[in-house]
């Protein structure tokens, strides 16, 4: 009489088990972007480089899943990044939200595979995510000059993240098995 | 059907992302702090990491500068042993005027040491999180100094967690006095590493180098100390608003590893 063997984690091996799986690795990389957001200024001498590691996932994320799925990495990477700033909790959440998956519906006619492109599209999604963050500003609390965020913000943002953006795309697509 | 429940679903999630940006400051702050409070030994252990690569590239940079500083420190060396002779007498003169008054030398002020574990992630906002909270009785609203000067002020507090808003950021104002000409005025946040002094009076002098300290008006900062040194001084469009003057923090904010959080004896 024979018994069938059952071997650990293996319903982890059907389609359901590589959801969680997938979803597990999504959760690790936006812990690891934010924490290593958090520390990276204090490796270099001038100070304040905070390119914006979880939007990277996000977007990475959201061209391998489709708009849905850079909607719920935008919206668990930015709350979870919510907890880690002094702004209102909520507001990166939805901007995050808003470019992860507005960047994959409106490069639907591009060649997205190149890795040349991927940089071009973290570049646009930087700025969506930051004129939505601006709006929310305007519309829940008192904004900031626009010059000033301009100069402060949105410019040392989009040059620092896209500057990083090769590297922490190659980890991310090594994370995610492609 | 499947169609309807995605609708069902985002809307769902719209409404909570609505709520939650409407909801009160004091309850955001509440639920931020406690998510950030499971994730901060992830985060210490990412900052103490690149703390001490930060470290490297600064010891190679100092060796570079230390030269060029020699010189000047050799002639700013002679008058400071000057200085150290003049400020013994005024030490003695002290001592014997504090027994004559009988002065109990007694610090209104409980310090509780911490460890920076974080920088805020968004370029919005310049805040620090470290490794002390209201279980070794850190409070909202407390000062935080370093051994250079004024850091911030406590904004979140959980168990073993706070956050720091940090002078150098726009939402921040303390109470200024520049050191010799006792002038006062607000010192406000502007970007990573510059402050602004505002309405100081239109016709006085001040000069850049001076060193601005706290005035001890507002009640979160004890006065006496050290803010930055003034760097330019400009005119106000209107007379009213008199000058203002750009400042350099005393602290170095990217070096932050070690603060001090000075919490009021009478209220813990």
């Amino acid at each position: 009489m024979s018994y069938p063997v059952r071997r650990p984690f293996q319903r982890l091996s059907t389609a359901r088990g590589r959801r969680w799986r997938e979803g597990l690795a999504l959760f690790t990389l936006l812990v690891i972007s934010i924490a290593l957001q958090g520390a990276l200024s204090s490796a270099f001498l001038s100070g304040g480089f905070r390119p914006d590691l979880v939007l990277i996932v996000v977007v990475s994320w959201g061209l391998k899943k489709g708009w849905k799925g850079g909607l719920v990495a935008g919206l668990s990477g930015g709350f979870l990044g919510d907890a880690f700033s002094a702004g209102m909790l909520g507001s990166g959440a939805i901007s995050l939200a808003v470019a992860g998956s507005l960047v994959v519906l409106l490069s639907r006619p591009l060649y997205r595979k190149h890795f040349s492109t991927k940089i071009v599209l973290v570049a646009g999604s930087c700025l969506i995510s930051s004129l939505v963050y601006y709006l929310l500003l305007i519309l829940f609390r008192t904004p900031p000059p626009g010059p000033w965020v301009w100069k402060e913000v949105i410019w040392p943002h989009f040059w620092q993240t896209v500057l990083i953006a090769p590297a922490w795309l190659w980890v991310a697509g090594k994370v995610m098995g492609e | 059907m499947r169609e309807m429940r995605r609708i069902i679903i985002a809307g769902a999630i719209g409404l909570v992302l609505i709520v939650l940006l409407s909801i009160s400051p004091h309850l955001s702050s509440h639920i931020k702090i406690r998510v950030a409070e499971v994730f901060t030994p992830v985060q210490k252990v990412f900052y103490a990491a690149f703390s001490h690569l930060g470290g490297v590239a600064e010891g190679i940079g100092r060796v570079i500068r230390a030269a060029r500083l020699n010189r000047s420190l050799e002639e700013e060396n002679i008058f400071l042993t000057r200085e150290v002779l003049r400020l013994k007498e005024v030490e003695k003169e002290n001592q014997g005027l504090r027994a004559l008054l009988d002065f109990k030398k007694k610090s209104p002020y409980r310090n509780i040491p911490a460890q920076v574990v974080g920088r805020d992630i968004r370029n919005w906002y310049q805040s620090i999180l470290i490794d002390k909270g209201t279980a070794e009785g850190v409070e909202k609203d407390a000062a935080v100094v370093s051994a250079r000067g004024v850091v911030g002020r406590i904004i979140e507090v959980a168990p073993h967690t706070s956050r720091v808003l940090l002078i150098v950021d726009r939402n921040s104002r303390v109470g200024g006095v520049l050191q010799s000409s006792r002038l006062s005025g607000i010192v406000e946040g502007l970007s990573g590493d510059i402050c602004v002094i505002r309405y100081l009076p239109r016709r006085s002098e001040i000069e850049p180098g001076e060193e601005v300290l706290t005035s001890g008006l507002s009640r979160i900062y004890p006065p006496g100390l050290r803010i930055g040194k003034i760097t330019r001084v400009y005119s106000e469009k209107f007379e009213y608003q008199g000058q203002y003057a750009d400042l350099a923090p005393a602290v170095d904010f990217d070096r932050l590893t070690r603060v001090m959080v000075l919490v009021e004896q009478n209220q813990f």
